[in-house]
């Protein structure tokens, strides 16, 4: 018996069984560290955390104890986009443990994927209770905002403005205003068109009237159509273009808004990529719209947008953005003559204001008080900023929030840095969202780098020459010394 | 670990004493190099190429330009290289017969394979520590994700050590050097692209085979996410092939 304990049978037995229960233990050990994961995101910008907004919403479920189902049909051949679902699934889950999920392939599992309707893949269903959202595509913003819809009672309405040459919804181009459209609809509103020639009023569903770059002024009756919804309580946003529509920027003012005819030139923007007529915007003021806004924005052809001041009675305004200190304003004959430089006669120095938002006490400006909007105003009536911020639901307010570029928010350039952002934000605002409004999810900030003749020279000299030179040399001195020694007899 | 030391400084000394270490840390650091310049000068032209077109700006940063595809080429590089770093870790004293001499020191058989093991492991830290170069470069010319840089060097370091470990194991098996540079290169190749194969699988096979999958724990630590289970992963495979390694050189005990 102890002859066969010491045979080469019985060792290599051991041998193979040792190898087996070792395999064992470390599979079981991962397959413990996977069921139960654990992750830190180290990256600087955080983009592999929920944005706040996201953990925002998916706190309200909490705090209401509202479990959230998640069927995910995904094909199994689509590992990549699986694995990207499930890490982004796994970030809410982390918050809010009632945050289920499970994985179906559609074509494995018929029965459930023909019960839940399921036609193109993937799709993503949300159930909580008896309310159901789908998704086609899954990111984070687009999962939060079905979450948000689910919590919802009603869907607001954005009305566009047509009829004066303003950015049109419908067209996809790079002058187009499709981008922001389908972005303000991902935030959970409907959207439609609205010809005030064709209806005597603003319709009673509208939650924002967008006045996107008018290139004329509308009529005055739609004039009186708009301030009459302004001063019900209703809520507008306008985007100008310079030297235009100055009956529309006469109107402004009522709301507490100064435009003159100018745009704005900028020193700074081209240093970051930009032309001279695309100011950066990195300064903002204290406001919802703005609130931990840390990245700048591109107004491009921008005229300024100052406060009345003192404010009209009734209004309360602040300025929402400002230019560079290196920017200044110029006139149009200085534009057509194609000498942009200052001129203190014709233009300010910045920063210049570009946006500026508003909100205007219902019953101070009806349509008959707005004409006399230009009254006497003392100064016990003028807000302090936080007052305009602290808005009230029990006196419904009207809300004005005016940008001195329309093409901002056009397709070209609605993705460049904070541009989304500053515009989804004003229409949550306009819309009395204050919950949606935060940082979108965001991956690196933009940092271009253009190497000078040296520094490229440098990047590729230390790297590519110089670090391994040193232990290729080093090498051969080696091999050289030990050879010597060969030589010598030195070694065996 | 009795004579665990002993084993360490005589392999440290084996890797500079010999042209392998200067040769594989060379060809690593120009190869490396190379991919972090052509990388900057894409970075430096798509930068130029923002100035007529702000709209193309975003994700124009050192960490989505330079750093990411940089640490993806090095874990390819490394790929091809570790099995030249552990070829010779045991089929050479195999193949001198040195390895019969080796066993009847007073040296256990753990220390032998993590002396090895570790000196391999050390010539690679080496070899990433002079790549620091690129960081500093980077750090002159503009602000960087550090959080990014450091869990992917994290990533490349435990992959190393796995394919290090995986090396030292066929090179414990074969005593023809060529063949354990050739094996460890296939099979750590097999671990690399296993994933592949999922998508023709059924979903238990196919989630077995992506836990097994290198390429897909790489991905986190580049993306800068580090998770406990893809830790692990490296440290297990790590664990699995060095217990393999031990198991292999006693056999050399009782197989005589």
């Amino acid at each position: 018996m102890s002859d066969f304990f010491k045979s080469r049978t019985a060792k290599g037995g051991g041998l193979a069984f040792g190898i087996i229960i070792f395999l064992a233990i470390i599979v079981a050990l991962q397959y413990i560290a996977v069921q139960n994961p654990k992750r830190w995101d180290v990256t600087n910008s955080g983009s592999h955390t929920l944005a706040p907004q996201s953990r925002q919403v998916i706190e309200t479920f909490k705090d209401k104890d509202l479990p959230v189902e998640v069927l995910a049909f995904y094909e199994t051949k689509d590992q990549r986009g699986r694995e990207h679902t499930q890490d982004l699934l796994d970030r809410y889950r982390d918050v809010w443990k009632n945050f289920t999920y499970t994985f179906y392939d559609p074509d494995r599992d018929r029965a459930l994927a023909l019960q839940n309707k399921i036609d193109s893949y993937p799709t993503v269903i949300l159930k909580v209770g008896p309310k159901t959202e789908r998704l086609n595509q899954l990111d984070e913003e687009s999962l939060t905002n079905a979450l948000t819809r689910l919590l919802r009672t009603e869907v607001k309405k954005v009305y566009f403005l047509k009829g004066h040459g303003e950015l049109d919804p419908a067209d996809t181009g790079v002058q187009g205003f499709s981008v922001a459209k389908d972005q303000i609809e991902k935030q959970n509103y409907t959207t439609s068109d609205l010809i005030l020639l064709e209806t005597p009023k603003v319709p009673d569903d509208c939650a924002i009237l967008v006045i996107a770059g008018p290139k004329t002024d509308p009529m005055d009756n739609e004039f009186s159509a708009i301030e009459d919804y302004v001063g019900k309580g209703g809520s507008l946003l306008v985007t100008l273009n310079p030297f235009k529509t100055p009956k529309l920027c006469e109107v402004l003012k009522k709301y507490g808004f100064e435009t003159t005819g100018d745009i704005v030139v900028d020193r700074m923007s081209q240093a970051l990529g930009g032309d001279y007529l695309m100011p950066v915007i990195t300064t903002y003021a204290q406001f919802p719209i703005t609130r931990n806004f840390t990245v700048a924005s591109f107004f491009p052809q921008t005229r300024s947008v100052r406060v009345v001041s003192p404010n009209p009675p009734g209004v309360q305004a602040i300025e929402l953005a400002k230019t560079s200190p290196v920017s200044w304003t110029i006139d149009e004959q200085q534009l057509n003559s194609g000498v942009a430089d200052f001129n203190e006669k014709t233009g300010k120095k910045g920063p210049i204001p570009v946006m500026a938002v508003s909100t205007i006490t219902a019953k101070a400006l009806g349509p008959k008080a707005a004409t006399d909007s230009n009254a006497k105003s003392s100064d016990k009536d003028q807000p302090q900023k936080s007052d305009v911020a602290n808005d009230t639901k029990t006196n419904k307010k009207g809300r004005v929030v005016v940008a001195g570029s329309s093409l901002f928010a056009a397709n070209r350039f609605f993705k460049l840095q904070g541009n989304g952002d500053l515009f989804l934000n004003s229409i949550s605002w306009l819309a009395e969202d204050e919950n949606l409004i935060a940082i979108r999810p965001k991956s690196e900030n933009a940092q271009p780098i253009v190497l000078t003749g040296n520094q490229s020279l440098i990047s590729f000299v230390i790297p590519v020459i110089i670090v391994p030179l040193i232990w290729i040399l080093a090498g051969v001195a080696v091999f050289v010394y030990r050879r010597k020694l060969a030589r010598a007899g030195g070694l065996d | 670990m009795n004579g665990f030391v002993a084993i360490f400084r005589k392999e440290m000394a084996n890797f500079f004493v010999s042209p392998i270490a200067y040769a594989v840390i060379g060809i690593f650091l120009i190869i490396a190099g190379f991919f972090f310049w052509a990388n900057l000068s894409l970075l430096s032209l798509v930068s130029l190429q923002a100035a007529n077109d702000p709209s193309i700006m975003t994700r124009i940063n050192l960490t989505d330009v330079v750093i990411r595809p940089m640490v993806q080429n090095m874990s390819i590089i490394l790929l091809f290289l570790t099995p030249l770093l552990t070829m010779r870790l045991f089929s050479e004293e195999k193949k001198s017969g040195t390895i019969e001499l080796l066993l009847t020191y007073p040296v256990n058989d753990f220390g032998i394979v993590m002396g090895k093991f570790l000196a391999a492991v050390t010539v690679l830290l080496i070899m990433m520590g002079c790549t620091l170069t690129f960081a500093i470069i980077m750090a002159t010319l503009g602000s960087f994700d550090i959080g990014v840089f450091f869990s992917s060097y994290l990533g490349l370091i435990l992959m190393g050590a796995s394919f290090i470990a995986l090396g030292a194991f066929i090179s414990s098996v074969t005593e023809n050097q060529i063949v354990a540079a050739a094996i460890s290169f296939g099979a750590a190749l097999m671990f690399w692209i296993i994933s592949w194969t999922s998508s023709f699988t059924g979903p238990t096979m196919a989630a077995i085979i992506r836990q097994t999958s290198i390429l897909e724990r790489l991905d986190s630590f580049f993306k800068g996410v580090i998770t406990v289970s893809d830790v692990t992963y490296f440290l297990f495979f790590t664990a699995f092939f060095l217990f393999l390694s031990f198991r292999s050189v006693e056999t050399q005990r009782w197989r005589g």
